[in-house]
Protein backbone atom coordinates (compact mmCIF):
# COMPACT_ATOMS: atom_id res chain seq x y z
CA UNK A 1 0.00 0.00 0.00
CA UNK A 2 2.97 2.10 0.85
CA UNK A 3 6.71 1.66 0.18
CA UNK A 4 7.76 4.60 1.82
CA UNK A 5 6.11 6.66 4.74
CA UNK A 6 7.31 10.42 5.39
CA UNK A 7 6.96 10.98 9.45
CA UNK A 8 7.39 14.92 9.99
CA UNK A 9 8.06 15.75 13.38
CA UNK A 10 9.21 18.26 15.51
CA UNK A 11 9.90 15.61 17.99
CA UNK A 12 8.06 17.30 20.29
CA UNK A 13 4.69 15.96 22.60
CA UNK A 14 2.70 17.51 19.85
CA UNK A 15 3.59 15.00 17.57
CA UNK A 16 3.54 11.87 20.02
CA UNK A 17 0.15 10.74 18.50
CA UNK A 18 1.23 11.10 14.96
CA UNK A 19 3.93 8.91 15.64
CA UNK A 20 2.55 5.96 17.01
CA UNK A 21 0.41 5.75 14.21
CA UNK A 22 3.86 6.47 11.46
CA UNK A 23 5.64 3.13 13.56
CA UNK A 24 2.33 1.31 13.22
CA UNK A 25 1.49 1.97 9.97
CA UNK A 26 4.75 1.15 8.44
CA UNK A 27 4.99 -2.24 10.28
CA UNK A 28 1.88 -2.85 8.82
CA UNK A 29 2.69 -1.99 5.67
CA UNK A 30 5.80 -3.33 5.47
CA UNK A 31 6.65 0.44 4.62
CA UNK A 32 10.16 2.81 4.86
CA UNK A 33 9.42 4.56 7.64
CA UNK A 34 11.47 8.15 7.36
CA UNK A 35 11.66 10.01 10.23
CA UNK A 36 12.18 14.16 9.39
CA UNK A 37 13.02 16.90 10.99
CA UNK A 38 13.96 20.25 10.32
CA UNK A 39 15.32 21.95 12.93
CA UNK A 40 15.95 25.51 12.42
CA UNK A 41 15.89 28.45 10.56
CA UNK A 42 19.01 29.05 8.70
CA UNK A 43 20.56 32.59 8.62
CA UNK A 44 21.50 34.12 5.75
CA UNK A 45 24.33 33.44 3.21
CA UNK A 46 27.55 30.53 4.24
CA UNK A 47 26.57 31.02 7.75
CA UNK A 48 26.95 27.83 10.07
CA UNK A 49 23.82 29.59 12.59
CA UNK A 50 20.25 28.63 12.40
CA UNK A 51 17.59 29.73 15.04
CA UNK A 52 15.84 26.91 16.83
CA UNK A 53 12.51 27.11 16.09
CA UNK A 54 11.29 26.73 19.30
CA UNK A 55 13.77 28.42 21.64
CA UNK A 56 14.27 31.31 18.94
CA UNK A 57 18.62 31.22 19.64
CA UNK A 58 20.75 31.30 17.60
CA UNK A 59 22.55 27.66 17.41
CA UNK A 60 25.90 26.98 15.65
CA UNK A 61 25.44 23.94 12.92
CA UNK A 62 28.01 21.70 12.24
CA UNK A 63 28.30 17.63 11.57
CA UNK A 64 27.96 17.24 15.66
CA UNK A 65 24.85 19.46 16.00
CA UNK A 66 23.23 17.04 13.36
CA UNK A 67 24.57 13.87 15.15
CA UNK A 68 22.73 15.58 18.51
CA UNK A 69 19.77 16.31 17.12
CA UNK A 70 19.59 12.54 15.58
CA UNK A 71 20.31 11.45 19.23
CA UNK A 72 17.58 13.51 20.74
CA UNK A 73 15.38 11.75 18.00
CA UNK A 74 16.06 8.58 19.03
CA UNK A 75 15.66 8.98 22.77
CA UNK A 76 12.54 10.23 22.14
CA UNK A 77 11.08 7.59 20.18
CA UNK A 78 12.79 5.17 22.26
CA UNK A 79 9.71 3.05 22.32
CA UNK A 80 8.57 2.92 19.71
CA UNK A 81 11.78 2.52 17.88
CA UNK A 82 11.85 -0.43 20.27
CA UNK A 83 8.68 -2.14 19.42
CA UNK A 84 9.09 -1.65 15.51
CA UNK A 85 12.18 -1.24 14.75
CA UNK A 86 14.83 1.35 14.08
CA UNK A 87 13.61 4.35 11.18
CA UNK A 88 15.58 5.95 8.99
CA UNK A 89 16.56 9.46 10.29
CA UNK A 90 16.68 12.77 8.26
CA UNK A 91 17.50 16.21 10.06
CA UNK A 92 18.12 19.27 8.46
CA UNK A 93 17.66 23.34 8.85
CA UNK A 94 15.34 24.88 6.72
CA UNK A 95 11.57 26.58 5.95
CA UNK A 96 9.95 23.16 7.09
CA UNK A 97 6.90 23.33 4.73
CA UNK A 98 9.42 23.58 2.13
CA UNK A 99 11.76 20.90 3.09
CA UNK A 100 9.35 18.55 3.88
CA UNK A 101 7.80 19.01 0.28
CA UNK A 102 11.05 19.00 -1.47
CA UNK A 103 12.03 15.56 0.21
CA UNK A 104 8.97 13.91 -0.37
CA UNK A 105 9.21 14.57 -4.05
CA UNK A 106 12.88 13.58 -4.38
CA UNK A 107 12.25 10.18 -2.55
CA UNK A 108 8.68 9.56 -4.25
CA UNK A 109 7.24 9.25 -0.98
CA UNK A 110 3.70 7.94 -0.70
CA UNK A 111 2.49 9.13 2.16
CA UNK A 112 2.95 11.99 4.75
CA UNK A 113 2.01 11.56 8.24
CA UNK A 114 2.27 14.51 10.51
CA UNK A 115 0.25 16.30 13.89
CA UNK A 116 -1.82 19.34 12.95
CA UNK A 117 0.09 21.48 14.89
CA UNK A 118 4.16 21.79 15.40
CA UNK A 119 3.62 23.05 19.36
CA UNK A 120 1.56 21.75 21.84
CA UNK A 121 -0.61 24.64 21.50
CA UNK A 122 -3.91 25.20 23.70
CA UNK A 123 -7.27 25.14 21.66
CA UNK A 124 -8.16 28.77 22.93
CA UNK A 125 -5.07 30.17 21.51
CA UNK A 126 -4.73 28.23 18.35
CA UNK A 127 -8.97 30.55 17.65
CA UNK A 128 -6.56 33.36 17.34
CA UNK A 129 -3.70 32.01 15.44
CA UNK A 130 -5.60 30.59 12.62
CA UNK A 131 -7.01 27.06 13.00
CA UNK A 132 -4.13 24.91 11.98
CA UNK A 133 -0.64 24.96 11.71
CA UNK A 134 0.68 26.90 8.62
CA UNK A 135 3.32 23.89 7.83
CA UNK A 136 0.48 21.15 7.88
CA UNK A 137 -1.53 23.59 5.77
CA UNK A 138 1.69 24.17 3.38
CA UNK A 139 2.17 20.00 2.95
CA UNK A 140 -1.07 19.20 3.10
CA UNK A 141 -1.86 22.06 0.04
CA UNK A 142 0.92 20.98 -2.21
CA UNK A 143 1.89 17.33 -1.05
CA UNK A 144 1.89 15.03 -4.22
CA UNK A 145 0.89 11.98 -1.96
CA UNK A 146 -1.78 11.49 0.93
CA UNK A 147 -1.39 13.60 3.55
CA UNK A 148 -2.55 11.82 7.05
CA UNK A 149 -2.84 14.70 9.65
CA UNK A 150 -2.82 12.83 13.51
CA UNK A 151 -4.29 15.74 15.85
CA UNK A 152 -5.47 13.10 18.63
CA UNK A 153 -4.09 10.06 20.11
CA UNK A 154 -5.98 7.79 17.72
CA UNK A 155 -8.40 5.86 19.87
CA UNK A 156 -9.80 3.57 17.39
CA UNK A 157 -6.32 1.48 16.78
CA UNK A 158 -5.05 2.33 13.37
CA UNK A 159 -3.52 -1.30 12.85
CA UNK A 160 -7.27 -2.38 13.01
CA UNK A 161 -9.14 0.47 11.56
CA UNK A 162 -12.00 -0.87 9.23
CA UNK A 163 -14.48 1.87 8.76
CA UNK A 164 -13.18 4.40 6.28
CA UNK A 165 -15.57 7.69 5.67
CA UNK A 166 -14.90 9.68 2.56
CA UNK A 167 -15.98 12.80 2.78
CA UNK A 168 -16.97 14.58 -0.70
CA UNK A 169 -17.76 17.38 -2.49
CA UNK A 170 -18.05 16.40 -6.34
CA UNK A 171 -14.36 18.71 -6.71
CA UNK A 172 -11.93 17.05 -8.94
CA UNK A 173 -9.91 16.70 -5.93
CA UNK A 174 -12.43 14.56 -4.32
CA UNK A 175 -12.01 12.19 -7.36
CA UNK A 176 -8.37 11.78 -5.93
CA UNK A 177 -9.47 11.47 -2.30
CA UNK A 178 -12.19 9.04 -3.11
CA UNK A 179 -9.46 6.83 -5.47
CA UNK A 180 -7.17 6.53 -2.18
CA UNK A 181 -10.22 5.73 0.25
CA UNK A 182 -11.50 3.30 -1.99
CA UNK A 183 -8.08 1.28 -2.79
CA UNK A 184 -7.59 1.73 1.22
CA UNK A 185 -11.23 -0.19 1.98
CA UNK A 186 -10.34 -2.62 -0.64
CA UNK A 187 -6.71 -3.42 0.92
CA UNK A 188 -7.96 -3.82 4.61
CA UNK A 189 -11.91 -5.51 3.20
CA UNK A 190 -12.96 -2.57 5.37
CA UNK A 191 -16.07 -1.00 5.54
CA UNK A 192 -16.46 2.68 3.20
CA UNK A 193 -18.99 5.33 3.75
CA UNK A 194 -19.48 7.98 0.89
CA UNK A 195 -20.53 10.99 2.70
CA UNK A 196 -21.91 14.23 1.41
CA UNK A 197 -23.36 17.08 3.51
CA UNK A 198 -25.53 19.56 1.40
CA UNK A 199 -24.20 23.02 2.53
CA UNK A 200 -28.26 23.94 2.92
CA UNK A 201 -27.04 27.97 3.72
CA UNK A 202 -25.03 28.18 0.45
CA UNK A 203 -27.29 26.01 -1.51
CA UNK A 204 -30.07 29.01 -2.48
CA UNK A 205 -28.41 32.13 -1.75
CA UNK A 206 -30.39 34.01 0.66
CA UNK A 207 -33.59 31.61 0.46
CA UNK A 208 -34.04 28.79 2.28
CA UNK A 209 -35.02 26.12 0.54
CA UNK A 210 -38.00 24.37 1.33
CA UNK A 211 -38.57 20.42 2.49
CA UNK A 212 -39.43 18.84 -1.58
CA UNK A 213 -35.98 20.89 -2.78
CA UNK A 214 -33.89 19.60 -0.01
CA UNK A 215 -35.56 15.80 -0.80
CA UNK A 216 -34.55 16.74 -4.08
CA UNK A 217 -31.20 17.38 -3.43
CA UNK A 218 -30.63 14.59 -1.22
CA UNK A 219 -31.66 12.53 -4.36
CA UNK A 220 -29.56 14.41 -6.78
CA UNK A 221 -26.90 13.77 -4.66
CA UNK A 222 -27.15 10.27 -4.00
CA UNK A 223 -27.10 9.79 -7.54
CA UNK A 224 -24.19 11.52 -8.06
CA UNK A 225 -22.30 9.35 -5.80
CA UNK A 226 -23.93 6.26 -7.26
CA UNK A 227 -22.73 7.53 -10.74
CA UNK A 228 -18.92 8.85 -10.02
CA UNK A 229 -17.89 6.62 -7.30
CA UNK A 230 -19.78 3.42 -6.95
CA UNK A 231 -19.57 2.90 -10.86
CA UNK A 232 -15.95 2.41 -10.20
CA UNK A 233 -15.77 0.01 -7.30
CA UNK A 234 -17.03 -3.17 -9.61
CA UNK A 235 -17.24 -6.29 -7.02
CA UNK A 236 -16.61 -4.50 -4.07
CA UNK A 237 -20.25 -4.13 -1.84
CA UNK A 238 -18.72 -3.07 1.48
CA UNK A 239 -20.31 0.56 1.81
CA UNK A 240 -23.04 2.93 2.39
CA UNK A 241 -23.70 5.96 0.92
CA UNK A 242 -25.25 8.89 4.05
CA UNK A 243 -26.32 12.45 2.52
CA UNK A 244 -26.64 14.65 5.80
CA UNK A 245 -28.18 18.56 5.40
CA UNK A 246 -26.15 21.38 7.26
CA UNK A 247 -23.00 22.56 7.39
CA UNK A 248 -19.94 20.43 6.17
CA UNK A 249 -17.73 19.92 8.90
CA UNK A 250 -20.42 19.82 11.62
CA UNK A 251 -21.96 16.89 9.79
CA UNK A 252 -19.03 14.93 9.01
CA UNK A 253 -18.10 15.38 12.78
CA UNK A 254 -21.23 14.05 13.75
CA UNK A 255 -21.15 11.27 11.17
CA UNK A 256 -18.08 10.27 12.14
CA UNK A 257 -18.65 10.36 15.83
CA UNK A 258 -21.93 8.11 15.11
CA UNK A 259 -20.47 5.54 12.58
CA UNK A 260 -17.20 5.14 14.98
CA UNK A 261 -14.91 6.46 11.96
CA UNK A 262 -11.31 5.46 11.78
CA UNK A 263 -10.48 7.13 9.12
CA UNK A 264 -11.38 10.14 7.48
CA UNK A 265 -10.65 10.91 4.15
CA UNK A 266 -11.57 13.89 2.36
CA UNK A 267 -9.61 16.10 -0.71
CA UNK A 268 -8.70 19.63 0.44
CA UNK A 269 -10.97 22.32 -0.61
CA UNK A 270 -14.59 22.98 -1.81
CA UNK A 271 -14.35 24.57 -5.50
CA UNK A 272 -13.02 23.14 -8.39
CA UNK A 273 -10.10 24.72 -9.13
CA UNK A 274 -6.20 24.45 -9.88
CA UNK A 275 -4.90 22.48 -6.50
CA UNK A 276 -1.88 24.76 -7.27
CA UNK A 277 -4.07 27.70 -6.52
CA UNK A 278 -6.57 25.73 -3.91
CA UNK A 279 -6.13 26.51 -0.64
CA UNK A 280 -6.77 24.06 2.15
CA UNK A 281 -10.66 24.51 2.18
CA UNK A 282 -11.88 25.25 5.75
CA UNK A 283 -14.00 22.25 6.21
CA UNK A 284 -10.77 20.83 6.02
CA UNK A 285 -9.18 22.61 8.65
CA UNK A 286 -11.83 22.64 11.02
CA UNK A 287 -12.12 18.71 10.71
CA UNK A 288 -8.59 18.00 11.29
CA UNK A 289 -8.38 20.35 14.33
CA UNK A 290 -11.56 18.29 15.98
CA UNK A 291 -11.47 14.90 14.56
CA UNK A 292 -11.00 12.06 16.98
CA UNK A 293 -10.02 10.14 14.07
CA UNK A 294 -6.97 10.44 11.56
CA UNK A 295 -7.66 12.46 8.65
CA UNK A 296 -6.37 12.26 5.29
CA UNK A 297 -6.26 15.13 2.59
CA UNK A 298 -5.42 14.11 -0.44
CA UNK A 299 -5.53 16.45 -3.51
CA UNK A 300 -3.89 15.12 -6.31
CA UNK A 301 -3.80 11.33 -7.86
CA UNK A 302 -0.82 11.56 -8.44
CA UNK A 303 0.54 9.01 -5.93
CA UNK A 304 -2.25 6.61 -5.95
CA UNK B 1 -24.81 47.01 33.50
CA UNK B 2 -27.94 44.98 34.65
CA UNK B 3 -27.33 41.18 35.25
CA UNK B 4 -29.28 38.46 34.55
CA UNK B 5 -29.69 35.44 36.46
CA UNK B 6 -29.74 32.18 34.80
CA UNK B 7 -31.08 29.17 36.92
CA UNK B 8 -30.07 25.48 37.19
CA UNK B 9 -33.23 24.44 34.66
CA UNK B 10 -31.68 26.72 32.05
CA UNK B 11 -34.27 29.60 32.67
CA UNK B 12 -32.97 33.40 32.55
CA UNK B 13 -34.37 36.23 34.81
CA UNK B 14 -34.19 39.44 35.06
CA UNK B 15 -34.83 41.73 38.08
CA UNK B 16 -36.73 38.20 39.20
CA UNK B 17 -38.73 37.78 35.88
CA UNK B 18 -38.65 35.18 33.82
CA UNK B 19 -37.48 35.89 30.16
CA UNK B 20 -39.23 34.73 27.53
CA UNK B 21 -38.94 35.22 23.99
CA UNK B 22 -35.79 36.97 21.78
CA UNK B 23 -32.84 36.78 24.49
CA UNK B 24 -30.87 38.60 21.82
CA UNK B 25 -30.68 42.12 23.38
CA UNK B 26 -29.49 40.75 26.74
CA UNK B 27 -26.43 39.06 24.95
CA UNK B 28 -24.31 42.10 26.23
CA UNK B 29 -25.58 41.72 30.28
CA UNK B 30 -23.66 40.46 32.99
CA UNK B 31 -24.25 37.20 33.91
CA UNK B 32 -25.04 35.49 37.75
CA UNK B 33 -24.89 31.66 37.59
CA UNK B 34 -26.94 29.41 39.86
CA UNK B 35 -24.81 27.76 42.46
CA UNK B 36 -26.20 24.07 41.37
CA UNK B 37 -25.58 25.11 37.29
CA UNK B 38 -24.50 22.95 35.50
CA UNK B 39 -23.42 22.01 31.71
CA UNK B 40 -26.91 20.47 31.20
CA UNK B 41 -28.38 23.26 32.58
CA UNK B 42 -26.02 25.16 30.06
CA UNK B 43 -28.35 23.27 27.61
CA UNK B 44 -30.98 23.61 29.20
CA UNK B 45 -31.16 27.62 28.19
CA UNK B 46 -29.79 27.13 24.63
CA UNK B 47 -32.74 24.98 24.28
CA UNK B 48 -35.35 27.08 26.49
CA UNK B 49 -34.06 29.88 24.13
CA UNK B 50 -33.95 29.65 20.41
CA UNK B 51 -32.04 32.87 19.30
CA UNK B 52 -28.81 31.25 21.13
CA UNK B 53 -28.70 27.98 18.92
CA UNK B 54 -27.61 30.59 15.95
CA UNK B 55 -24.27 31.97 18.41
CA UNK B 56 -22.62 28.79 16.87
CA UNK B 57 -23.10 26.33 14.08
CA UNK B 58 -21.93 23.33 16.65
CA UNK B 59 -24.44 24.02 18.93
CA UNK B 60 -27.27 22.37 16.93
CA UNK B 61 -25.25 18.78 17.13
CA UNK B 62 -24.60 19.49 20.75
CA UNK B 63 -28.12 19.68 21.66
CA UNK B 64 -28.96 16.61 19.75
CA UNK B 65 -26.20 14.57 22.26
CA UNK B 66 -27.76 16.47 25.18
CA UNK B 67 -31.01 15.54 24.48
CA UNK B 68 -29.77 11.53 23.81
CA UNK B 69 -28.67 11.49 27.51
CA UNK B 70 -30.37 9.43 30.01
CA UNK B 71 -31.29 11.12 33.28
CA UNK B 72 -29.31 11.10 35.48
CA UNK B 73 -26.30 10.11 33.34
CA UNK B 74 -22.62 8.72 33.35
CA UNK B 75 -20.69 11.47 35.24
CA UNK B 76 -16.77 11.23 35.28
CA UNK B 77 -14.97 11.35 38.10
CA UNK B 78 -11.70 12.42 36.08
CA UNK B 79 -12.96 15.97 37.19
CA UNK B 80 -14.85 17.84 40.61
CA UNK B 81 -16.65 20.50 38.62
CA UNK B 82 -15.94 22.54 35.47
CA UNK B 83 -14.97 26.07 35.34
CA UNK B 84 -15.84 28.95 32.57
CA UNK B 85 -12.88 31.65 32.75
CA UNK B 86 -11.35 34.33 31.12
CA UNK B 87 -7.84 34.68 29.97
CA UNK B 88 -5.64 37.84 28.85
CA UNK B 89 -2.35 36.54 27.19
CA UNK B 90 0.56 38.31 26.29
CA UNK B 91 3.00 36.58 24.01
CA UNK B 92 6.57 37.68 22.39
CA UNK B 93 8.14 34.54 21.27
CA UNK B 94 7.73 32.48 18.76
CA UNK B 95 6.28 35.01 15.88
CA UNK B 96 4.89 38.71 16.34
CA UNK B 97 4.06 40.18 19.67
CA UNK B 98 0.48 39.83 20.21
CA UNK B 99 -2.08 39.85 23.05
CA UNK B 100 -5.05 37.89 22.73
CA UNK B 101 -8.48 37.63 25.10
CA UNK B 102 -10.42 34.53 25.11
CA UNK B 103 -12.32 32.56 27.09
CA UNK B 104 -11.87 28.95 28.01
CA UNK B 105 -14.00 25.86 29.67
CA UNK B 106 -11.73 23.06 31.60
CA UNK B 107 -12.58 20.45 34.55
CA UNK B 108 -11.40 21.08 37.54
CA UNK B 109 -9.66 18.23 40.05
CA UNK B 110 -7.75 19.33 43.38
CA UNK B 111 -7.68 22.80 42.17
CA UNK B 112 -5.91 21.92 39.10
CA UNK B 113 -7.37 22.80 35.82
CA UNK B 114 -7.77 19.57 33.04
CA UNK B 115 -8.23 19.78 29.31
CA UNK B 116 -11.81 18.85 28.64
CA UNK B 117 -11.47 17.64 24.45
CA UNK B 118 -10.75 14.12 25.17
CA UNK B 119 -13.73 13.60 27.47
CA UNK B 120 -16.87 12.58 25.94
CA UNK B 121 -19.66 15.44 26.12
CA UNK B 122 -22.37 13.14 27.74
CA UNK B 123 -19.68 12.39 30.67
CA UNK B 124 -20.07 16.56 31.64
CA UNK B 125 -23.19 17.24 31.65
CA UNK B 126 -23.93 16.30 35.13
CA UNK B 127 -20.75 18.27 36.38
CA UNK B 128 -21.33 22.20 38.33
CA UNK B 129 -19.84 24.75 36.17
CA UNK B 130 -18.49 27.91 38.00
CA UNK B 131 -17.53 31.16 36.38
CA UNK B 132 -13.85 31.47 37.28
CA UNK B 133 -11.34 34.62 38.05
CA UNK B 134 -9.20 36.25 35.25
CA UNK B 135 -5.80 35.15 34.19
CA UNK B 136 -3.45 37.33 32.87
CA UNK B 137 -0.82 35.40 31.65
CA UNK B 138 2.58 37.53 31.19
CA UNK B 139 4.52 36.99 27.72
CA UNK B 140 3.57 33.72 27.02
CA UNK B 141 4.78 32.57 30.43
CA UNK B 142 2.00 30.24 32.08
CA UNK B 143 4.39 30.60 35.80
CA UNK B 144 3.63 34.20 35.59
CA UNK B 145 -0.45 34.15 35.83
CA UNK B 146 -2.29 36.79 38.28
CA UNK B 147 -5.97 36.25 38.49
CA UNK B 148 -8.22 39.14 38.94
CA UNK B 149 -11.90 38.88 39.16
CA UNK B 150 -14.18 39.88 36.22
CA UNK B 151 -17.35 39.65 34.68
CA UNK B 152 -18.66 37.48 32.16
CA UNK B 153 -21.37 38.04 29.50
CA UNK B 154 -24.12 35.85 28.12
CA UNK B 155 -22.35 35.75 24.89
CA UNK B 156 -19.37 35.00 26.35
CA UNK B 157 -20.59 32.03 27.99
CA UNK B 158 -22.63 30.75 24.84
CA UNK B 159 -20.12 31.26 22.45
CA UNK B 160 -17.01 30.38 24.98
CA UNK B 161 -18.54 26.89 25.76
CA UNK B 162 -19.59 26.45 22.11
CA UNK B 163 -15.96 26.44 20.76
CA UNK B 164 -14.45 24.56 24.01
CA UNK B 165 -17.13 21.72 23.11
CA UNK B 166 -16.53 21.71 19.57
CA UNK B 167 -13.68 19.53 20.26
CA UNK B 168 -15.54 16.86 22.05
CA UNK B 169 -16.39 14.78 19.06
CA UNK B 170 -15.11 11.70 20.10
CA UNK B 171 -16.47 8.32 19.12
CA UNK B 172 -18.39 6.61 22.32
CA UNK B 173 -16.51 3.19 21.85
CA UNK B 174 -13.09 2.42 20.66
CA UNK B 175 -14.05 -0.16 17.89
CA UNK B 176 -11.45 -2.74 17.57
CA UNK B 177 -12.83 -5.23 15.38
CA UNK B 178 -11.95 -8.03 12.79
Amino acid sequence: MFKKILFATTASPACDAAAKTAFELAEKYNSELILYHVFGVPSHGSSFFVTDYVTGEEDNVGPDYVEWVKDEMKNTYETLIKKHGEPRMEVLAGIPSTEILRFARKEGIDCIIMGSHTKQDETESARFRGIVGTTMQKVAKRARCPVLIISRPCETCFWYFNKIIFGTDFSKASMAAFKFAFKMAESIGCKLYLFHALDIDTSQAGVSPGQKSIENQIKNARARIEKEYVSQMNDFDNYEISIWEGVPYVELLKFARETSGDLIVMAHHTRDIDPDKALLGSTVEQVVLRSACPVASVNRPDKL
Amino acid sequence: MEKIYIHQNGIITKKGEKITGSVLKLLGNHIKIDERFTLGSFFMMVDQYPDLKNISEILEGLLEIFSKKGSPGFKTEEIESLVFYKTIEIKGFPGSPSLNFYNTLKGVLNKKTKDLKFFHLETLLDHKLKLGKLNHVIFGNKEDVFQYKTFYTLFELVEGIAWELSFNFNPLQCSIRR
